[in-house]
């Protein structure tokens, strides 16, 4: 491998990945601000022809309603703020993260999209069950806790076969090895794209401290304690997870501190599958589809 | 050939020879093949979790877990004219992270509620391939019972 990129110059890299998720902080703060109009929500969701369309087939499907509602305006007022802003994590850091990266980890095409969705479900769940952090925002910081693996992935790939060998070599997480071989990793990335593109501290700290939840900020242990859990739970369940995922730092001392048992992690697991279930069917390609018998 | 998939917490069973059935990605989930050689029947259970007995209305889906999922495993095979215990057996999966050592040690405790089932029922293990920190997706093949078994960034190989 050449010399390792500078840490800014792999987040520059990983802006120019189409789909950017720069909209959602700003749609964020138009949703939670009582002062912004209808119009002003619709006009900046307008932008967005995907998001436009997802919000549209939401506001028609079966959930929400017979009736046909066939303008972005009567859709809006039909599924309200909550139901907006979910629609729009989904869609757009979804789309961030389907950018087909699939070196690197090990991922198949969706693989990264699969399982951040699964931890955003099992810290939605785990935030239900607890009550100490608020389900919207543990859904979100659980969907974006990875990002910087995609950024990694993309821009530093022919890197990757030194990590895998020194994590062999060394017995250490994966995220130590990328730390030795790059400099930095995905964690250190994954802070500074969500910082570049204007997100709250709180997702900030998530995406920095996810592996390692007891280095965060005191205030913000319970959400990043959550996305722990939720992350190694849906490591469990194994969807979309790549080489890496096995590796990847488990503190178990800090689930109980927030109040996090292990028979409510184990109660948990069948909710998050039956949810997760629910989203991933419509995402038709499996992990292993390129799988044959050899002769 | 017809490939008939199996989800997380599911179970399938059939009896045509040049079936294929898949499960993707089986992390701390144990996926059990058990193949009749002289009936050409067989099937796959892919289990989330080891008992059902705490779980109370979520044991609708049984094959979640290891205890109602292989007692299931063992009447649709017989439905089918096999007999477990004439059945070849190959276990999969029971991945585990690194650091567990309290909770997440899942892997460990689904293969070991499966080999305690298999124990009390008489079925021979012909592979034991479980552990380690990747997960794996498994094809058993119904016309010889091979398995075909995929890691991350690994070569197919078969069991």
């Amino acid at each position: 491998m050449s010399d390792p990129l500078p840490l800014q110059i792999v987040c520059e890299m990983a802006k120019s990945l189409p789909a950017a998720p720069w909209l959602l902080p700003k749609l964020q703060i138009a949703l939670k601000n009582p002062d912004t109009t209808a119009e002003e929500t619709e006009a900046l969701i307008k932008k967005d022809a995907g998001l436009s369309s997802a919000i549209l087939r939401t506001a028609n499907s079966a959930f929400f309603g017979d009736s046909k509602c066939d303008k972005l305006h009567d859709a809006l007022l039909r599924l309200g703020n909550r139901e907006i802003f979910k629609v729009a994590s989904l869609t757009i850091a979804g789309r961030w993260l389907s950018n087909s990266v699939t070196g690197g980890y090990g991922w198949e095409p969706g693989d990264l999209c699969k399982h951040s969705l699964c931890v955003a479900i099992a810290a939605e769940i785990l935030a239900k069950e607890s009550g100490q952090v608020l389900p919207d925002v543990a859904y979100l910081a659980g969907l974006l806790h990875d990002v910087g693996k995609l950024a990694l992935a993309y821009s530093c790939a022919d890197g990757f076969e030194e990590v895998r060998l020194y994590q062999k070599e060394h017995q250490c997480s994966w995220r130590e090895a990328e730390k030795h071989i790059f400099g930095y990793d995905h964690t250190d990335v994954g802070g500074i794209l969500l910082e570049s593109w204007s997100y709250p501290i709180n997702l900030i700290q998530t995406a920095l401290y996810y592996p390692r939840p007891s280095l965060a900020a005191h205030e913000y242990l319970p959400l990043i304690a959550h996305v722990h859990a939720a992350k190694h739970l849906s490591l469990q369940l194994g969807v979309g997870v790549g080489e890496e995922g096995f590796t990847t730092e488990l503190d178990e001392s800090v689930f109980e501190i927030v109040g996090l048992t292990p028979e409510m992690m184990e109660l948990a697991m069948p909710k998050i599958l039956i949810a997760a279930e629910k989203i991933l069917s419509a995402i038709s390609a499996g992990p292993g589809q390129g799988v044959k018998f050899e002769g | 050939m017809s490939e008939i998939i199996v989800g997380v917490g599911d179970l399938q069973v059939s009896n045509r020879a040049d079936s294929i059935i898949t499960t993707f990605a089986l992390g701390s989930c144990i996926g059990v093949t058990l193949w009749d050689p002289a009936r050409k029947v067989g099937g796959m259970l892919h289990a989330m979790l080891p008992d059902s007995k705490i779980h109370g209305k979520s044991t609708e889906k049984r094959a979640m877990f290891v205890d109602t999922g292989m007692q299931d495993f063992f009447q649709k095979l017989r439905e089918m004219g096999a007999s477990p215990e004439h059945c070849e057996c190959k276990l999969f999966g029971g991945a585990q992270v690194m650091q567990a050592d309290n909770f997440f040690k899942i892997g460990a405790r689904n293969v070991a509620a499966y080999l305690q089932i298999a124990e009390q029922n008489g079925i021979r293990i012909l592979c034991n391939e479980t552990g380690g920190q990747f997960n794996r997706t498994i094809k058993i093949r119904l016309s010889d019972g091979l398995v075909a078994v995929k890691t991350p960034n690994q070569e197919v190989f078969t069991r």
